[in-house]
């Protein structure tokens, strides 16, 4: 069974991702800028990559089973 | 081809550019609403969530993977867009003695001409700075991105420089259809000259910006700050713009 445990660190990544992206909308300087093409896109890419391979293993896996 | 007369493409650009901001501040809510739903989910998902049945399959979904995607997608939209404004490129300490000059009713250079007469309403700095087409978009683009990473790695040397020629064509998408510019014998003489940037403009009519640079923080007027574009009185504008064309 796929538990949310799994999903732990692409939760995490989602929320700190999110977080730098709203506080780049709200105070749009440089510095929050770049965390949000630097630091916040790349985990948001990682989150959906991550999830979407984990989720279509687990569908693999339920569908030889 | 009929000529599109300036004044009828002016009023086209600023009807544009005022969706534009009201468009901003809709991705601004849309934004924080979204923020509040991705924070409950996650937590939600974190506290509770600890078997997949189909609800949280469904949930987790959209917390990991069409969420963060959406806000991919507007958080760039909205670096595209607010990266024209002028407060944008103020907020780089290194500009703000360019848009101080700028800003300045004293000053005489091109920009600050530009400015107080209101030649250009909006986004002074990137009509400009940005060569015509989608390649000059998109390499105003690049070149601000080669900005910002010089900017926070602090890979520069003050006073900044422009670097290369400034081509005359980023002058004559406006002047070049306007009659006091078509008046004078030299324009007529030199169109050719303008059009392929063998020649700068400021050769005759001086520098853009001050050749003394002295650091100071840009005052940016209310309306060109960030926070407040596209505000309610921008949408009554829209509104009545709207109403002046159906008539």
């Amino acid at each position: 069974m796929i538990t949310m445990r799994r999903f732990l660190l692409e939760l995490i990544f989602a929320a700190l991702a999110s977080i730098i992206c709203v506080l780049y909308i709200l105070f749009p300087e440089p510095h929050l800028m770049a965390l949000f093409v630097f630091v916040a896109q790349p985990m948001f890419i990682f989150t959906i990559l991550s999830f979407s391979i984990r989720m279509l293993k687990g569908a693999r896996q339920k569908k030889v089973s | 081809m009929a000529k599109v007369s300036i004044k009828f493409r002016l009023k086209q650009e600023k009807f544009l550019k005022l969706n534009m901001r009201a468009m901003l501040e809709t991705t601004q809510t849309i934004f924080i609403s979204v923020f509040i739903i991705e924070i409950i989910l996650v937590g939600w998902l974190i506290l509770k969530g600890r078997n997949l049945n189909p609800t949280a399959r469904w949930l987790s979904f959209i917390a990991l993977a069409f969420i963060p995607l959406g806000f991919m997608v507007l958080g760039n939209y909205f670096i595209f867009e607010n990266s024209k404004s002028v407060s944008s490129c103020a907020g780089c300490h290194v500009m703000q003695p360019i848009v101080n000059d700028m800003l300045a009713e004293e000053s005489e250079t091109l920009a600050a001409v530009h400015y107080k007469n209101n030649w250009i309403e909006e986004d002074q700095c990137y009509t400009c700075h940005t060569d015509y087409g989608l390649s000059g978009t998109f390499n105003a683009k690049l070149d601000g991105f080669g900005h910002l990473v010089r900017y926070i790695t602090n890979a520069y040397s003050e006073p900044i420089k422009y670097r290369g020629v400034f081509p005359s064509n980023n002058c004559g998408s406006c002047h070049y259809e306007q009659d006091n510019f078509l008046e004078v014998e030299v324009h007529q003489n030199l169109m050719a000259t303008f059009k392929t940037n063998a020649m700068s403009c400021m050769n005759c009519h001086g520098k853009a910006h001050p050749k003394d640079l002295k650091s100071a923080s840009a005052k940016l007027p209310p309306h060109q700050s960030v926070a407040g574009l596209g505000k309610a009185e921008n949408i009554q504008e829209i509104k009545e713009y709207i109403l002046t064309l159906e008539k």
